[in-house]
């Protein structure tokens, strides 16, 4: 789907198209889910709060007044489910809350783990960390942008990124060896 | 792994989660539909002239999705998909507009966003690159703030400072200081005889900098060590007379750039360049800088410090061409909150700003970062010609005329960015930039030859929709379902114009190596299989596969070892179970690429990792005297799903009649960490092998150990 046509969903979505929403949603769910999915470290709450995402999304496409902003307004709404529910984690003091847990893995499944070793990784990460890692590597968004959605400084995303990155390695070197 | 490969690399795991069903499109266009009947149900005014509001405008629309598709010519396929409430609604006018925009359109022209290209500007002030710059951003920007939560943005206020201007001015007026005497070039050491390794390149006359190099009598390798809990890292100079090996002197890698150990000083790598060994380092002042050193090491006991260049930014890499230094750094840390802080947003060579007249930012603009380009022409020590110019990535690639750097974007779909500079003796000039869809494995992935750049890319998986072109159009309503990654050869011109590309090759696979040599590129996939394809690249428009030979396993790097023969390092994979086997050498017989042969494999059980798979600097190769080596290391399994590693330097050599001959291994004794930084070099009849704490040394063709030196 090119701009234009984006453009074109997003007028129809705008004018109540569900149709028109899930060709948009379309696009992005999986990124969508997969953002979901490593930020909570679940299936079961990443697939509530796309839910929820899509919900609000769709009432609120009014608000939306950039067409062309369609894709970072979804994850907005998203990143602000997930930080919300992560909150739910730390008073219930649930797994993942801070990153010192980490989810195990049944050694026999390891050699088909690879996104289990992923999101291993990603739960030794503090929140902010996780989210930066998750804005840029699976929604795709470079510092400039992570930086403008989290209300950051560039630098300082940039080396909450590096840290990230160095504390995945580690422990994804750890799980090959 | 660069930061850039290593997060290719998480979100290719990444992407392997399954995704429910629960979430699917169609499951929540019904979850939607549900939620909006019960509450229309609520709704009981209005409801007429909300109705007749929402038909008008979709007629509006299906009007502007023709229009688009008639310009647009990739665009035809969207209208099979459009929403079918669209559909019902449509003219009759409309429909048959489409209809013909899909017949007449032609695939290959349709799809311009294959590949396109950005230009550059240069600023006539700094302030006016502020602006334009700045004003970019903030409209940019602000439609992120737009739905942000409303808070932030009154701290927008910007704090100005007099007192910047008054120290940039200071700055500007300072001369450099800079030792100056001038030392004749001495000619390379006379005694040619000498047959010995050297950096293996991806290009023969390019240099690329190492952790180790020899001039045939002395071995130069960095390298450090922990001693009571504390690291010293440095640089020695060992003489190595028939395995003989004697230390002459060293050089504190630390204290050479800075007195105060406190300071962050990461030495990158080093070139020997006759009597000068090129160090690079990356070091943290107030901000990243990359800091060259200048050693002359005519005495070889002690080296002596000539000369210090800077350069704002982090180290991306180097080259040296034809006596010049290419070194490419990358200036991220842009901040445009005070207007008149030049040094904040302007990059620096040697403490001075970039002149306005170097500095060039795309037509949209928005830049993330600023690349910093220096040349040095090396025989004066001076610096010849700099850049600061946007590009994507660090990934670098250097021809012998012209400097590539590329870098992934992660947009919708999966792009890559790939801006050319050509240099001529130091002097550098900006040209343009390409976007093409899909990733490169690496800096093999690029060749330039006759004034082409040639490129393979891999397009991952659910990206594609827009690529699929005359192979796939029958399919077309399958498009959007498709779940196989998809290879792609663009070429382009030196205006970084297309010329011509082949798509659709082995779907399903990724590459895992490529090498172009001259007129014919090869390159290797894999999935199950592993194909190695012939493409005749001789006419830039339209290049061809002209060969295909299937094999199981793959090849993680081809290089050409003499005429008409190319060497693969890869794996050997079963291609029943598909499990790993060991590592495996292959050669082929490329003299007829349309009929490419695979002349003789040798599989190394139990091998399970080389460093040179994936670090064409870690194999030490020299085809013209018929010898290549490196390290691996070995894994046993014993009872109880224990496992031994061994750790082994090993040498090869090739004839037609015996295929691969091996004539040494060497067991290495070393920490498992530093795998990497094993290299083996060999000096007539002596095989050396460094880690970084020590160089051993050989016989070559026998194990006999001679010497061993521990730093």
């Amino acid at each position: 789907m090119n701009q234009e046509e984006i453009t074109a969903h997003v007028l129809l979505a705008k004018n109540g198209s569900s149709d028109s929403f899930c060709k948009l949603y379309e696009l992005y769910y999986k990124d969508m889910y997969r953002f979901a999915y490593y930020m909570l470290g679940n299936e079961t709450d990443a697939e509530d709060v796309i839910s929820e995402t899509v919900l609000d999304a769709f009432a609120g496409m009014k608000n939306l007044k950039k067409p062309e902003k369609f894709k970072s307004w979804l994850f907005q709404i998203l990143t602000t489910k997930c930080k919300r529910q992560i909150a739910v984690y730390v008073s219930n003091r649930q797994h993942l809350a801070d990153g010192d847990e980490s989810v195990d893995v049944p050694a026999e499944d390891k050699p088909y783990a690879d996104h289990l070793d992923v999101r291993n990784a990603f739960a030794i990460l503090n929140e902010l960390e996780r989210t930066v890692i998750s804005l840029m590597i699976i929604a795709g968004y470079n510092s400039r942008e992570t930086a403008k959605i989290l209300n950051s400084k560039e630098g300082t995303i940039r080396s909450i990124k590096s840290r990230a990155l160095t504390k995945m390695s580690q422990h994804l070197k750890e799980d090959f060896a | 792994m660069n930061e850039q490969e290593y997060m290719n690399h998480i979100k290719k795991q990444a992407e392997n989660v399954p995704i429910p069903d629960s979430i699917s499109p169609e499951n929540m266009k019904k979850m939607l539909d549900e939620h909006i009947a019960s509450s229309e149900n609520n709704i009981t005014d209005n409801e007429n002239t909300k109705t007749i509001y929402k038909k008008k405008w979709t007629k509006t629309i299906v009007a502007a999705c023709a229009s688009i598709c008639i310009l647009g010519g990739i665009g035809f396929s969207v209208l099979g998909n459009r929403p079918s409430s669209v559909k019902s609604e449509g003219t009759a006018q409309n429909e048959a507009v489409a209809e013909e925009s899909a017949d007449s359109a032609e695939p290959l022209k349709g799809d311009v966003t294959l590949a396109y290209q950005t230009t550059m500007n240069t600023p006539a002030s700094y302030d006016e690159y502020y602006d334009t710059i700045k004003a970019v951003y903030d409209d940019y920007y602000d439609s992120y703030a737009e739905v942000t939560m409303e808070k932030d943005s009154i701290e927008r206020g910007s704090i100005e400072n007099e007192d910047v201007e008054d120290e940039l001015l200071r700055k500007d007026a300072e001369v450099s200081s800079y030792m100056t005497n001038d030392l004749a070039v001495q000619e390379i050491s006379a005694d040619k005889e000498k047959d010995f390794s050297t950096t293996n390149t991806q290009e023969e006359n390019i240099d690329e900098a190492d952790i180790v190099k020899t001039d045939g009598d002395y071995i130069y390798k960095s390298g450090g060590t922990w001693e009571n809990g504390v690291y010293t890292n440095t640089l020695t100079i060992t003489k190595a007379t028939n395995g003989e090996l004697t230390k002459e002197s060293s050089i504190d890698l630390q204290t050479c750039i800075s007195k105060d150990t406190n300071d962050y000083v990461y030495f990158q790598e080093f070139y020997l360049y006759h009597d000068y060994l090129i160090l690079l380092f990356q070091n943290y002042t107030e901000a990243p800088q990359v800091t060259i050193v200048i050693y002359d090491i005519s005495d070889k006991t002690n080296p002596v410090q000539k000369k210090v260049f800077t350069q704002s930014g982090s180290y991306e890499g180097s080259r040296i061409s034809d006596g010049f230094l290419y070194t490419i750094s990358n200036f991220a840390d842009m901040d445009f909150s005070v207007k008149k802080d030049y040094s904040s947003y302007i990059p620096s060579v040697n403490d001075q700003l970039i002149d306005c007249s170097k500095i060039y930012y795309p037509d949209d603009a928005l830049l993330d970062t600023t690349f910093v380009i220096t040349s040095l022409d090396i025989d004066s020590l001076t610096i010849t010609d700099n850049k600061a110019i946007p590009a994507n990535g660090g990934g670098l690639y250097v021809s012998d005329s012209s400097i590539y750097i590329y870098g992934t974007i992660y947009a919708d779909t999966t792009q890559t960015e790939i801006l050319r500079i050509a240099y001529d003796k130091g002097t550098l000039s900006v040209g343009k930039s390409a976007i093409l869809t899909g990733y490169l494995y690496g800096s093999f992935a690029l060749n330039e030859f006759d004034n082409h750049l040639r490129v393979v890319a891999t397009i991952p998986a659910n990206r594609i929709n827009l690529l699929r072109t005359e192979d796939k159009a029958e399919n077309k309503a399958d498009d959007e379902e498709l779940k196989e990654d998809i290879n792609v050869l663009y070429i382009f011109d030196e205006t970084m114009t297309l010329t011509g590309k082949i798509s659709g090759i082995a779907p399903g696979e990724q590459i895992r190596s490529a090498r172009f040599i001259g007129d014919y590129g090869y390159i290797v996939t894999f999935e199950t299989v592993d194909p190695l394809f012939s493409i005749d690249l001789s006419d830039p428009a339209n290049p061809e596969i002209v060969g295909r030979l299937s094999l199981p396993g793959f090849s993680e790097y081809l290089h050409p070892y003499g005429d008409g023969f190319m060497l693969g390092i890869g794996q050997e994979i079963d291609p029943d179970t598909q499990t790993f086997i060991g590592l495996k050498l292959s050669m082929f017989d490329i003299r007829n690429p349309e009929e490419v042969t695979l002349l003789n494999q040798q599989v190394i059980e139990d091998g399970y990792y080389s460093p040179a798979e994936n670090n064409h600097k870690a194999l030490m190769i020299d085809t013209k005297n018929n010898i290549f080596g490196f390290f691996y290391q070995e894994q046993v399994a014993g009872k109880d799903y224990t496992y031994t590693t061994n750790n082994y330097y090993v040498t090869y050599q090739y004839d037609s009649e015996n295929g691969f001959v091996e004539t040494g291994r060497y067991k290495v004794d070393m920490e498992s960490y530093d795998v990497d930084t094993v290299r083996g070099l060999y000096i007539d009849d002596y095989l050396y092998i460094t880690t970084s704490n020590s160089i051993t040394s050989y016989e070559l063709n026998g194990t006999k150990q001679i010497d061993s030196i521990k730093e």
